[in-house]
């Protein structure tokens, strides 16, 4: 038996892996006996050991969510107590040697396999149904056909099917359904539990074995859920990268986004990224692969869908609510700000210096929202212009040129952040706003309103520099704008000024140019019209018909990471007005055209400009 | 509510390419200044319905507003907007100038007079009166306002009429300095914009008086206020008062009681005076030399046709996107109620004006075209088109306002909203920089001119595009179509033709009177024949109007743009044979003729609605200058309550930060505006305490806040003691 035998068993017979595996050497305890389970590696070690015990051994899985382990038994009774939460979860933690707090309480159970007898049958209990391989299938489109269910019907063969069809009918519509009871012959199927036990959802789907006809069948059915569904933003993303937007995320998204405004079940939407991240951005990475293998139209591709799922969330009629949990750069902000409610928090439990580097910077993160994007040879998008040109003075010039990271006290400040909840409050508010079952702005603004408190600006916050921000960054142009920083800094030099001068002279001079004028040009634009001048201008950059600042600034920061990029013109005033005004034209492309916006039915007046 | 932009139908065509036509070379230019006005807490951001928006706050007193103005010209002034003012060579550096003087004008036109009375008026006399000694001590202290410069030419006895000025200047040379003398009360400088509160220095306008021979009018400059703002010996200074517009500008009166200046203060572009006492001038026509001193200074006509326009724009823009949203009246019982512009009659009071303020966007774009690009041979084809444009377009401004204030109904009375306000803000423009009915009779003088020069030198008519009058008289159908009606053959041929009839007429008439009365002077024949002359200004006007409008369309390609501004010409022509009645008058239409050209108009009224939004959105203003009824009306009215609370909860919490950090109590409530932070942690505590405790303790605390903080919050304060219960 080899390690894709054990995954795919583990899979489609009972258990969707999480995380990693982990057997134990058979006569050790969980605190030193656990050896990991990656590869055929793995499996070829541990078959000693199996062989030693009886052909017997016990596997682990880490999942960091719940905390618990699966046994699987050779003697299994039909008559099993299954509970499936179908629930996505990913597990942030990439460490070789799995946790031993996790590992130690929790409902802690054995996965035992006999190695060289054919398949056992199972006991699960509390599980979890997918891995990240089946996640990615699904959304690829490859399978998704064959899997996703709308609804449970017809004739079920057998008890497997029917958990398969439950299963897949719960992942298609983002339900977290579970089973009230399950006996055999008898299913019957519940949705969103609260924590006593009770179901939260008049949903109820009543399946019983029919003998004659050899199937089961629905008996009653309840379809109607009520309780507001919670699509999780990383149950998409890999954590490794500090969730980073991909384009089948953002498809995925826009397709979630577009089917729940229909459907009138779901009331309320919130995003959260688990692990470390909010969300890091888009996938920079698979955007310069692609363009530097002459595909530039599949980068600007995924703007556009990122573009017109941004839009579709500044104009969406029900309420998002980010938790703005971790870092927020780039693409994560487009799919936050957009938003109605973005609660910002404290985020040093996740980032305790040292505990790890986010290569964009190659800097310790303290803070939790960035647009770097000068500084990678691009500029802010994803309606960044927009948000960014709307906040006090001209704070945005200020965070949008320099790429200056915010903390959750400065966004608020600034308005890019609606509340402010603290870390530990933020589960309980989840929790409420689920509770709740909600569309009405009113209510859930006063929801969160309970859970928020107003933090405190460090001292030494940037956002006391407004006046200063307001005198340099006024200036009509970059070169302007440095200058009035450098005379600032004649006065009254200190880190901050030091900082803020050194960015801007290490971002791109096209970047800040073009940036600058995006942002100037975006206050006076509605949403639509900032996407679709984004649009244009991300194209340009893809394109690298003028320049390839974006390419050099991913080499430079992120693949060689020797954190010095070429950029080409290499001064600012070696960009001219004539060279700044080809980003904001159409592109000399005859398959290109400018972005097509979705037709909306909401248009708030904020989202609303003449031009 | 719905917005405009969803019930109605897309663009059909670009409308920012279309706002490029309309708004020239400088739109980006425009565009940076509103950009920071918008950010600035200076200019009073206020949130309604969702939206931001600027304006100045008319509800402070008349010294709150001017020092209002002063701080947001500070402001400007510190970001950089001037940098650079005198040094921006050609005419890219003259757009660029009036780009900065009319962006700011949209904000309002109290801070544009300002600017420009320093930078045009008071900058311009330095730059074009001057010469070289002046520019090099003056150009720098007036970019950085270390001078504030005012510019006192009108008294209170003269104004129109410049030469009749009394003010008198006389030389010493025993100290080589001019003594300026008011020699009696209606010599005193009046409505001296920025005198009465914060000029430092003066250009003066006075009568040169050298060994008792009067010299004709000429400029100085003079020092009335010294750094720490203290008026000077021998000068005495009051203040206008309080106006119907305008009141943040800070416009005095100004006496000399011979004031002793030195000799260098004199702007010597055309005559000087030798330290001796000799008169020097390279002109020695007097007419000439005034007029080539002047020239200079037609600026200021193009800035206020300009700014008229924005203005235009901004009603226009208000009452289109009000229009679009409110509904009154169902046609059917129980059938929702019909949108205003879906009235014919209420298309009928805007569209035309709309497809008007295009057509003479496009004539104060091309007079500032030839401002910029004058040559001397050009100064009198620049005088006479900045003289016509500027009566029309401030005329055309003013109406629309009022249109579009009735046309707003209620909602247009309010201050926040700003038509009806704008209405008093630029009723000046009519007079200031010459009278609009003066001017009007000085085209047809000097059409009349033109004519009779050509004639004399038995040359054909040059200039001023009265090149048709060369050719036959063309031809009118007798029976007008509607598709005649919108061919540019026809438009441009009865528009020439009315120019050429009153042109004779008017010449006829002027040598009959002349026969009739000979010795009587020009003047008099003149002054009895304002009727045709009035007419004969408007035809050519409109004339001119027309011919730029063609120049511009011309240069765009065929397409939608093209079809849109050829569907506004004829509405805008036959508007113009609509209301002026001169057509019949004179019988260039005839009765039937003009039944045919009244039909036709609801006609252009019913194809021009579906491109109402677009082409109001192509009008190029931010929405923050709008107001709140272009926008969600209903949300800006239902927040009242709201409003007030949160403003004094932020400022509460803004009291308390500031506290913290140790930073002085600004006041600084915009910055928390547009946030929905404070406003729902006031909702919260609105629905958490008892309604009444909770106003009369901030109400409380509002009093010992609205020491620092000006009239807005005592109002708000006023509103919650009236309605306590609210």
């Amino acid at each position: 038996m080899d390690y894709c035998q054990i995954v795919s068993y583990l899979e489609t017979e009972s258990h969707p892996i999480c995380k990693g595996f982990y057997f134990l050497v058979p006569g050790t305890n969980l605190e030193d006996g656990l050896r990991s389970l990656k590869n055929d590696v793995g499996v070829r070690n541990c078959r000693p050991y199996a062989l030693r015990n009886n052909s017997d051994i016990d596997i682990y899985m880490a999942h960091s969510h719940f905390n618990e382990h699966i046994r699987a038994d050779s003697d299994v009774s039909e008559n099993e107590d299954d509970d499936y939460d179908v629930y996505f979860v990913y597990n942030s933690d990439n460490d070789d040697t799995a946790s031993l707090d996790q590992l130690s309480d929790g409902e802690d159970e054995v996965v035992d396999v006999r190695i060289e007898t054919t398949l056992p049958k199972t006991k699960k209990k509390h599980t979890k149904m997918f891995d990240d391989n089946f996640l990615t299938r699904l959304f690829n489109g490859i399978e998704r056909e064959k899997y996703i269910e709308k609804e449970v019907k017809g004739l079920i063969e057998g008890v497997e099917q029917l958990k398969r069809c439950v299963t897949f009918y719960a992942l298609a519509n983002v339900l977290k359904l579970y089973y009230e009871i399950n006996e055999g012959k008898r299913l019957v199927v519940r949705c969103s539990r609260d924590n006593h036990g009770k179901s939260m959802c008049p949903y109820r789907l009543w399946e019983s074995w029919m003998q004659k006809e050899r199937s089961f069948q629905v008996k009653t059915l309840a379809d109607e859920h009520t309780y507001s569904r919670t699509y999780e933003y990383d149950s998409l993303i890999t954590p490794k990268q500090l969730n980073v937007l991909s384009g089948e995320m953002v498809s995925r998204l826009l397709e979630l986004f577009l089917s729940y405004e229909e459907d009138p079940n779901v009331k309320l939407i919130i995003m959260k990224g688990e692990g470390r991240a909010f969300c890091a951005g888009g996938d920079v990475a698979a955007v310069v692969n692609d363009i530097n293998n002459g595909n530039w139209k599949l980068s600007a591709d995924f703007s556009s869908k990122q573009f017109r799922l941004n839009y579709l969330m500044a104009t969406y009629t029900k309420p998002q609510v980010s938790l703005l949990r971790g870092i927020v750069m780039g693409g994560g902000a487009g799919a936050s700000i957009h938003g109605r409610f973005r609660v910002a928090t404290d985020n040093s439990y996740f980032l305790k210096p040292h505990s790890f580097k986010v290569n964009v910077f190659g800097a310790n993160i303290s803070k939790v929202f960035a647009m770097p994007e000068t500084a990678l040879g691009l500029f802010p998008d994803v309606g960044a212009s927009y948000y960014l040109s709307r906040t006090p003075g001209l704070f945005g010039e200020y965070v949008g040129l320099t790429g200056a990271r915010l903390d959750g006290a400065e966004m608020l400040a600034c308005g890019l952040a609606t509340h402010f909840v603290p870390l530990e409050k933020l589960p309980l508010l989840e929790d409420a706003l689920c509770k709740a079952n909600t569309g009405d702005p009113n209510i859930v603004n006063n929801i969160i309103n309970e859970y928020s408190s107003t933090p405190k600006l460090k001292e030494k916050s940037q956002y006391f520099r407004l006046k200063t921000i307001e005198r340099c960054f006024s200036r009509r142009t970059v070169e302007d704008i440095i200058s009035a920083l450098e005379k600032e800094a004649d006065k009254n030099m200190d880190d901050w000024i030091a900082w803020t001068i050194k960015s801007l002279k290490k971002a791109s001079p096209t970047s800040l140019k073009i940036s600058l004028r995006s942002i100037r040009e975006g206050r006076l634009q509605g949403v639509g019209q900032c996407f679709i001048r984004e649009y244009r201008m991300v194209c340009t950059v893809f394109q690298g018909k003028y320049s390839r600042d974006f390419s050099e600034g991913y080499r430079a920061l992120l693949l060689d990471k020797d954190k010095n990029p070429k950029w080409e013109p290499s001064k600012l005033e070696f960009v001219s007005d004539s060279m700044v005004d080809r980003y904001f034209a159409a592109l000399d492309d005859k398959d290109w055209e400018d972005l097509k916006l979705p037709a909306r039915s909401n248009l708030p007046s904020y989202a609303i400009s003449k031009l | 509510y719905q917005p405009p932009e969803l019930t109605e139908p897309a663009p059909y065509f670009d409308t920012l390419l279309l706002r490029e036509l309309i708004d020239g070379p400088m739109f980006k230019n425009n565009d940076y200044l509103f950009s920071l006005m918008k950010q600035s807490t200076l200019f009073c951001p206020r949130n309604r319905g969702g939206k931001v928006f600027v304006g100045p706050d008319y509800n402070q007193s008349m010294e709150e507003q001017r020092e209002m103005t002063m701080k947001r010209i500070e402001y400007l002034r510190d970001v950089g907007v001037f940098d650079g003012w005198f040094g921006k060579e050609g005419f890219m550096g003259d757009l660029w100038r009036f780009s900065v003087a009319e962006s700011v004008s949209v904000f309002d036109h109290s801070l544009g007079i300002k600017l420009g009375v320093h930078f045009f008026l008071w900058g311009g006399a330095i730059r074009f009166m001057g010469t070289k000694r002046h520019h090099d001590k003056w150009y720098k202290p007036t970019e950085t306002y270390e001078v504030k410069g005012c510019f006192a030419m009108t008294e209170l006895g003269h104004g129109s009429n410049v030469r009749g000025i009394e003010t008198v200047t006389r030389y010493d040379a025993s100290t080589q300095e001019f003594v300026i003398l008011t020699p009696c009360e209606s010599a005193q400088k009046y409505w001296i914009g920025g005198a009465a509160n914060h000029a430092t220095h003066t250009i003066v306008f006075s009568q040169l008086e050298i060994n008792g021979v009067n010299q004709g009018v000429h400029a100085f400059v003079a020092q009335i206020r010294d750094e720490n703002g203290n008026i000077c010996p021998n000068v005495r200074i009051a203040d206008c008062g309080h106006k119907i517009g305008l009141n943040g500008v800070d416009n005095g009166r100004i006496w000399f009681d011979n004031l002793r200046i030195p000799r260098e203060n004199l702007l010597n572009s055309v005559a000087d005076v030798s330290p001796d006492g000799q008169y020097l001038t390279a002109i020695k026509d007097p007419d000439q030399r005034f007029a080539a001193f002047l020239a200079p200074l037609t600026s200021g006509r193009v800035t206020i046709a300009a700014s008229a326009m924005n203005t235009t724009k901004i009603g226009l823009a208000t009452a289109i996107r009000y229009s679009l949203s409110r509904r009154a009246f169902s046609m059917v019982p129980n059938e929702p109620e019909v949108l205003l512009l879906d009235y014919p009659s209420h298309q009928r009071r805007l569209l035309p004006l709309l497809a008007k303020t295009y057509a003479l966007s496009f004539a104060s774009n091309y007079l500032k075209m030839i401002y910029v690009k004058r040559t001397p041979e050009s100064t009198k084809t620049v005088h006479v088109v900045s003289s016509a444009l500027k009566a029309v377009l401030t005329w055309h401004c003013m109406r629309t306002l009022q249109e579009c204030r009735e046309a707003c109904g209620g909602q247009g009375i309010k201050t926040e909203n700003h038509v009806g306000h704008l209405k008093s803000e630029y009723d000046v423009q009519l007079t200031f920089e010459g009278d609009n009915n003066v001017l009007m009779q000085q085209i047809s003088k000097a059409l009349l001119a033109e004519f009779l020069t050509a004639k004399k030198r038995n040359k054909p008519i040059k200039g001023l595009g009265l090149e048709h009058l060369n050719k036959p008289a063309p031809v009118i159908p007798s029976q007008l179509t509607s598709s005649t009606l919108r061919t540019t053959q026809f438009q441009t041929d009865i528009f020439c033709l009315r120019e050429r009839d009153l042109l004779h007429r008017f010449v006829t008439e002027v040598s009959q009177h002349q026969a009739a009365q000979g010795v009587k002077s020009k003047e008099h024949i003149f002054s009895v024949t304002y009727q045709i002359a009035e007419d004969l200004g408007r035809a050519f006007s409109d004339r001119l109007i027309l011919q730029t409008y063609l120049d511009v369309e011309a240069t765009v390609p065929a397409g939608p743009l093209k079809d849109i501004l050829g569907l506004m010409r004829a509405m805008y022509t036959t508007i113009v044979m609509e209301e002026d009645a001169s057509f019949l008058r004179y019988g260039h239409l005839s009765t039937d003729n003009a039944a045919v050209v009244r039909k036709e108009v609801p006609k252009l009224c019913s194809e021009l609605r579906p491109h109402a939004l677009a082409l109001v959105s192509s009008l190029g203003i931010p929405d923050a200058f709008l107001a709140p009824i272009a926008f969600n009306w209903v949300e800006a009215n239902a927040t009242f309550f709201g409003v007030i609370i949160w403003v004094m909860v932020a400022l509460l919490f803004y009291r308390e930060s500031c506290k913290r950090v140790g930073a002085s109590i600004e006041l600084d409530t915009s910055s928390f505006e547009g946030q929905e932070g404070p406003e729902s942690l006031a909702t919260l505590l609105v629905t958490r305490s008892s309604c009444l405790w909770l106003l009369t303790s901030l109400a409380n605390e509002l009093e010992l806040l609205s020491s620092l903080t000006p009239a807005r919050l005592r109002a708000e304060r006023a509103r919650i003691a009236c309605n306590p219960t609210s």
